[in-house]
């Protein structure tokens, strides 16, 4: 495929450079979200999946 | 019932993968709490199926694949009415100091607003994820060719609609340059208002 149909003068390294310069930036948008801190809520909800009432008590907490 | 070794291995496993989940939610459903909702239902769904998953393949694919169908199949879930909305301000971006960084972000969150579904989930798997080209086949059901030419067109796509917002912002909605700039610096003014 030609890119260059829209921008006659603008040689490939424009491209090519404009293209880096938006993978950065969705790295960052995916990563600003990935690095935040994991909200309680999905590990409480992990933790209780399919735990009986009975054992909870002994299964919290180790993780190791 | 306890756990057995597998079960705490993949709860293990998949615990480290709710970063992922989220983002990858986040970038299919703009609103931060309905991408959360997204990411929990996925997350226990693949607990639930756990079963299913075959060990030493990837973790990682096999619940985003998960999360996509869940996101395609309920149409009627509150993700599914709320798509990313090229014209609604994502207040997502909160975590910028630099203003004109977070108006590029801004910038591409709505370009990538415009582009169409498929397109939109290659890039943001491939480009944003940096999943390998067979996983995300693998994830959108489809071939390896394929995906690669929806990144291909999705790339090309934001460098047009990122230059037309930089340059002569020629969109067919027709917001001249300073207009599509007031209404990115509005949404950044947004952004900045402190948390209630």
């Amino acid at each position: 495929m030609n890119d260059r149909t829209k921008n006659p003068e603008r040689p490939d390294g424009g491209l090519a450079k404009s293209h880096d310069r938006i993978g950065d930036q969705l790295r960052r948008l995916y990563d600003d979200v990935a690095n935040e801190p994991i909200p309680e809520e999905f590990l409480k909800l992990l933790e209780e999946a399919d735990t009986d009432p009975e054992d909870a008590d002994r299964k919290d907490g180790e993780g190791a | 019932m306890t756990y057995t070794v597998d079960d705490t291995a993949f709860k293990q496993e998949l615990s480290g993968l709710i970063p992922h989940l989220r983002a990858f939610a986040r970038s299919l459903c703009g609103d931060p709490a309905l991408a959360d909702d997204l990411a929990q239902d996925a997350m226990l769904k693949a607990w639930k199926a756990r079963a299913s998953f075959q060990p030493g393949t990837n973790m990682k694919a096999w619940t985003f694949t998960i999360l996509r169908n869940l996101f395609y199949s309920e149409k009627r879930r509150s993700w599914r009415r709320q798509p990313l909305d090229p014209d609604v301000a994502e207040a997502t971006l909160v975590s910028n100091d630099d203003a004109s960084d977070t108006v590029e972000l801004l910038a591409l969150r709505n370009a990538l607003a415009r582009l169409p579904d498929d397109q939109r989930e290659a890039v943001i798997l491939v480009g944003a994820g940096g999943m390998a080209y067979e996983d995300v086949a693998d994830i959108c059901d489809c071939a390896v060719g394929t995906i690669k030419s929806r990144v291909s067109r999705a790339r090309t796509a934001l460098a047009e609609l990122l230059n037309d917002t930089a340059g002569g912002f020629s969109s067919e909605d027709g917001l001249h340059a300073d207009e599509a700039f007031d209404d990115l610096m509005e949404q950044v003014a947004d952004l900045s208002k402190p948390a209630q």
